[in-house]
């Protein structure tokens, strides 16, 4: 995986209807959670500093004994900050990723085949490691690099 | 996974991981190559020798570390799934976007 990760969609329906998924609490958890789980969406604060937190949980007792099994919590909350919100237009956040976080914006621009999404995905952000090259993300990139040179 | 990217949030076990890469080396050659003390270095590599990171071998009085890149692999794979599943994410949201849409038609027709 490079340092950064990109997906793009184009959404055949209204920007009205594609940010309503996307910024409210029951649009969200319409489609957030993998099948088997339900998503609840704690708070949706959405300015720049607000609170994103959800929690998401085993929606039958087979999938929370299956988590069981793999050593994994069959509930858990996530608890996310918005970096940037511009209506319609922007939606970004930071989770707590290991001990650094995770950076994911979205954002939306209408056109004539519809609404364009683009998804970025960073992993770190050299900013936030103090400058540090990108906290352990870089070691891994940089071992990735010299994996390449020598196959 | 949690306790290698706690070993390699740090900017010195990401140095000493970046000289591994080149070869493996005797504790003696990081402690040169770095500006802290031996008893420093040990316990960054006792750090990443418990995450899995780095082995070490004895080599007549001397102990040389590697890195043990099944590891590393497994850390990179791991990224990649997490774009999948967003991938997966996105399905699922244009399948309740169509929803939401032919919702709003029934309405207005």
């Amino acid at each position: 995986m490079s340092g950064r990760q990109v997906i793009e969609r184009v959404w055949d329906a209204p920007l009205d209807v594609v940010w309503e998924l996307w910024a409210t609490p029951k649009g969200l958890s319409s489609w957030w959670g993998p099948n088997g789980f339900t998503v609840e969406v704690l708070t949706m604060e959405l300015h720049e500093g607000g609170t994103f937190s959800y929690t998401m949980r085993a929606s039958s007792p087979e999938m929370a004994e299956k988590m069981k099994a793999g050593g994994r919590p069959s509930e858990f909350t996530v608890n996310a900050t918005y970096t940037d919100v511009q209506p319609k237009t922007t939606l970004a956040y930071k989770s707590p990723f290991g001990p650094e976080f995770m950076f994911t914006s979205v954002t939306f621009e209408e056109a004539a085949d519809g609404v364009h999404m683009t998804l970025v995905i960073d992993a770190t952000k050299p900013e936030m490691t103090g400058g540090a090259a990108g906290g352990w993300r870089s070691a891994v990139d940089k071992f990735a690099a010299h994996l390449a040179t020598m196959s | 996974m949690d306790d290698c990217l706690q070993a390699l949030a740090d900017p010195r076990r990401r140095q000493i991981v970046e000289l591994l890469l080149e070869q493996d080396r005797p504790v003696g050659e990081l402690v040169q190559a770095l500006p802290i003390a031996q008893s420093g270095v040990s316990r960054h590599l006792r750090i990443l020798k418990d995450a899995g990171l780095v082995h070490v071998r004895a080599q007549g009085q001397q102990r040389i570390y590697g890195l043990r890149p099944e590891r590393f692999e497994e850390l990179s794979t791991w990224l990649d799934r997490y774009r999948a599943l967003w991938e997966e994410r996105l399905d699922r949201f244009e399948t309740v976007l169509k929803q939401a849409q032919s919702a709003k038609a029934d309405k207005e027709s």
